[in-house]
């Protein structure tokens, strides 16, 4: 009953009985290693390797070995009786030796909450007698002594399982002797000498109502326990457990018969303890061999005639792979990237995954992601909380670096998603293709279409400047209410002097020409017109917006409307008719005028103004296409 | 404009008005129209034939008369119309049309239409009896959807007094206008439309006679909304 593991410090710690469901945390390579001492009756100390185990992780299986030299107990029972001839003498006696050679190991985990285990050991005893043979000849009269062995050797198996039953409460169960194999050899005339193979059970309760402190009890049918208590600190990146826990045992005396004090630290690659066994009684006397007989050896660590010890244990997870403490169940894609829609992707996630924490503490997510055709480096996204066995959707944005990345053609791409969190350093990573457009295509929706007015803003922003500083002098002479009605109507009329239309020469992507690309082909459809002269406007400071005629057979037509910042009751500077204008409230609740503009009228300002106006009066004030949905005006900031 | 205060709208069938295109059949004085969106005045004569595109403007002491598809109807003096105003609107597409005060907005504006009516031509004026021009496009075009309300498109009447007062603000301060287009709103059962418009009317500078009028319309309107 040395199974003093602790679920918290990752690690199974096969080392010693107690863990038959073989439950562990860890993943992959894990070496562990006892190195202790005992006291003699003579009171010196004997060292010895206690065990050396090798196990290894495959997804929920896990496999073990262990070879176990210390756990051994010797006994010399010697003769009372000296037989003696006149030159020689002879006292009998007996070794006795128990001894668990090695084990094999098999657990299997169900879910995050319950897993089960087998386990095998091999147990070696031996009982060494010396038989006198005398000898008498008319010379020489003798007593030779020789040396018989009786060995017993057989496998015992066991079965157990954890249970956790919510994130404070743990419960395990194995077995005692529940079956030998291979039984082969027997103590004639001391089969009481025999290791004792009494069937039973053993069944702990682990308690811990935050990460500080735990109680621990276990119960053997036998009708002995233990009750532990282990208080942790977070220290050094790891966790330092000081626990001591105290044993009754049937077989032993006095009623609690050995204190076990303990200490520990343990990170997510390796675990050291060092554990002490007090017993509370006297064992270096010698006792009568019928005592041996008749209460039996029932466990070889732990006995009536066990003396106290001390065992260092160091568990390392060899391939220095970290646990995984949560889990990618998958990642939903939600849209295509559109390198010129950036900004859309930091306010609107382009993937979401489905996240399960499959470890038993409260874990903060930390997504990341990486598309290697748009990212220069990760992009992180905001931290998620997950409780124990909970599942979190969490989101994805990204940052498209499109000012340092050539994107010239539409392609397939990974993208890869990571969840790191902040229990440990593992990190997960997940992989889905994404279609990645390229620069000049858009997703049809208008409202994204300001992402391209506003792109490579320094063409713009010189192209308007240089037609406004030509005609500096007008402008000067031009009542300050109308400047910026003056100021669209020059840049508009030198905007279209060399302006083609020509219909969107694609079919399934939506292609948008930058505003530097329009001028410098010289024409475009309604997008890369309406695009292209609102970039110009608003590179001076003239506010736009788009006008969207949506439409059901897929022929949709967006052109502008234009602030002139002019108050309604001044709608006679510019014009008699009242068709011509809209009136909507700025962000301050000030009514201005807003005058349609058709783009694709490549005449000049006045007439796009009147056409502009016609088809927006008619289909959406008139018709009320506005109010109806059919049309929607769609502001650029 | 008081002397000849009745529009003889005589429409047959209102499906008729569809075609949208009218003969002037008599006419007294000066009446031109704006066809589309030109800025050029045009005076017309009789016989000449009007699309629903234009809007038909008579001057003082004016007046026109239409034919469409044997359907007569006068547009007495001082006023304006879109002849596409002379349609049938349903109530749905009324109390969407007023919706469009939210739509029009940029986002996340802020409106105050209190400082707005103050400052687009009533500031200056004196309370309760402010003095415009009667001849400006925008009264014109109030009379011109009172007589089209007399004629039994209120609906259409509310929406083109509506946008008259948000493109001619001057016209806002105009009580006995504001109050009856409010009026019809109530009449058509739109309680809380009308409710605004009321509320909107006590923001002007009233006098103590039209405050009492419009504090007894609000109150009728809280009654009909409890009943309601």
């Amino acid at each position: 009953m040395y199974g003093n593991y602790s679920k918290y410090n990752g690690f199974r710690l096969n080392s010693i009985e107690g863990n038959t469901p073989n439950f562990n945390t860890t993943s992959d390579w894990e070496f562990s290693f006892i190195y202790g001492g005992s006291t003699n009756s003579d009171n010196s100390v004997a060292n010895d390797i206690y065990l050396i185990s090798l196990g290894k992780s495959l997804q929920d299986h896990y496999f073990y070995g262990r070879f176990t030299p210390g756990i051994k107990q010797e006994f010399l029972i010697q003769s009372d009786t000296e037989l003696s001839l006149d030159d020689s003498s002879f006292v009998s006696s007996m070794l006795l030796s128990y001894e668990e050679r090695f084990g094999l190991g098999y657990s299997f985990k169900f879910n995050n909450k319950l897993s089960a285990g087998l386990s095998l050991r091999y147990f070696q005893q031996s009982l060494t007698q010396d038989e006198l043979t005398l000898l008498f000849s008319d010379t020489l009269n003798a007593i030779t002594p020789e040396t018989s062995v009786e060995e017993k050797k057989y496998w015992r198996g066991d079965i157990g399982l954890d249970f956790q039953f919510n994130e404070n409460l743990w419960f395990n169960f194995s077995t005692i002797n529940l079956f030998l194999l291979n039984e082969n050899g027997h103590f004639t005339d001391n089969e009481d000498l025999e290791l004792r193979t009494d069937k039973g059970a053993l069944i702990g309760l682990n308690y811990s109502q935050s990460d500080s402190w735990s109680l621990s009890g276990k119960y053997e049918t036998s009708n002995s326990f233990s009750a532990g208590f282990n208080y942790a600190l977070q220290i050094f990146g790891g966790r330092f457990v000081l626990g001591v826990s105290v044993y009754h045992d049937t077989f032993q005396n006095p009623y609690i018969s050995c204190l076990m004090p303990s200490i520990s630290f343990s990170s997510s690659l390796f675990s050291i303890s060092l554990v002490a066994a007090k017993y509370l009684s006297d064992r270096t006397s010698s006792y009568p061999v019928s005592d041996l007989k008749t209460s039996g050896i029932h466990n070889i660590l732990n006995n009536q005639f066990s003396t106290d010890k001390l065992l260092l244990t160091a568990n390392f997870a060899l391939s220095f792979k970290q646990e995984s403490i949560v889990k990618i169940i998958d990642v939903d894609v939600k849209t295509e990237i559109y390198p010129t829609l950036s900004d859309e992707y930091v306010n609107t996630p382009f993937a979401e995954a489905m996240v399960v924490n499959i470890s038993d503490e409260t874990v903060t997510l930390i997504p990341s992601s990486y598309i290697k055709e748009v990212n220069n480096d990760l992009v992180h996204s905001p931290q998620v909380k997950v409780q124990p066995g909970d599942t979190a959707l969490v989101q994805y944005f990204t940052i498209i670096d499109k000012d340092d990345i050539e994107i010239n053609k539409r392609s397939i791409s990974t993208a890869n998603f990571f969840i790191s969190n902040t229990a440990n350093d593992v990190t997960e990573e997940y992989q889905k293709p994404v279609l990645v457009n390229d620069l000049n295509s858009w997703d049809g929706k208008v409202i994204n279409l300001r992402y391209f007015a506003k792109s490579k803003y320094q063409f713009s922003i010189r192209y308007s400047k240089e037609i406004l500083n030509s005609s500096k002098n007008y402008l000067e002479g031009t009542p300050a209410d109308l400047t910026i009605f003056e100021k669209t109507r020059l840049l508009f009329d030198h905007f279209v002097k060399e302006m083609v239309y020509v219909s969107d020469p694609r079919t399934n992507v939506e292609y948008v020409q930058f505003p530097e690309e329009t001028i410098e082909r010289k024409g475009g459809d309604c997008d890369d017109l309406s695009v292209c002269f609102s970039g110009i406007a608003e590179s001076v400071g003239i506010q736009t917006a788009f006008v969207d005629y949506k439409s059901n057979d897929g022929v949709s037509h967006v052109n502008l409307l234009v602030n002139t910042e002019l108050p309604p009751d001044k709608s006679e500077l510019i014009t008699n008719n009242d068709k011509k204008y809209f009136v909507r409230k700025n962000a301050a609740g000030r009514e201005q005028i807003w005058i349609p503009i058709e783009t694709t009228s490549l005449t000049d300002f006045n007439t796009a103004w009147s056409l502009g106006s016609n088809k927006f009066y008619t289909e959406a004030v008139s018709d009320l296409g506005l109010v109806k949905g059919k049309i929607e005006i769609v502001d650029i900031y | 404009m008081k002397k000849i205060n009745l529009i003889l709208l005589m429409l047959l069938c209102a499906g008729i008005l569809h075609a949208q295109e009218f003969r002037v059949e008599k006419i007294n004085g000066d009446v031109s129209i704006l066809r589309g969106t030109t800025e050029e005045f045009t005076t017309i004569k009789e016989g000449d034939i009007l699309l629903g595109s234009d809007l038909l403007i008579t001057d003082l002491n004016s007046y026109v008369q239409l034919v469409q598809n044997n359907s007569r109807f006068i547009l007495n003096s001082n006023s304006a119309l879109n002849l596409m105003n002379i349609k049938k609107v349903s109530i749905n597409d009324l109390i969407l049309a007023l919706t469009m005060e939210e739509i029009r907005n940029i986002p996340k504006s802020k409106s105050d239409n209190t400082k707005n009516t103050a400052v687009y031509g009533t500031e200056e004026k004196e309370a309760g009896s402010p003095v415009l021009d009667e001849n400006i496009i925008g009264i014109k075009k109030l009379n011109g959807a009172r007589q089209l309300a007399e004629s039994g498109y209120k609906e259409s009447a509310i929406i083109v007094a509506k946008e008259t007062y948000r493109k001619h603000p001057v016209t806002k301060s105009r009580f006995n206008e504001r109050i009856y287009f409010a009026d019809l709103l109530a009449g058509l059962t739109l309680y809380e439309e009308a409710l605004t418009e009321y509320s909107e009317v006590q923001n002007l500078e009233l006098t103590e006679q039209q405050k009492e009028i419009v504090i007894n319309k609000v109150a009728k309107i809280k009654e009909a909304l409890v009943v309601q």
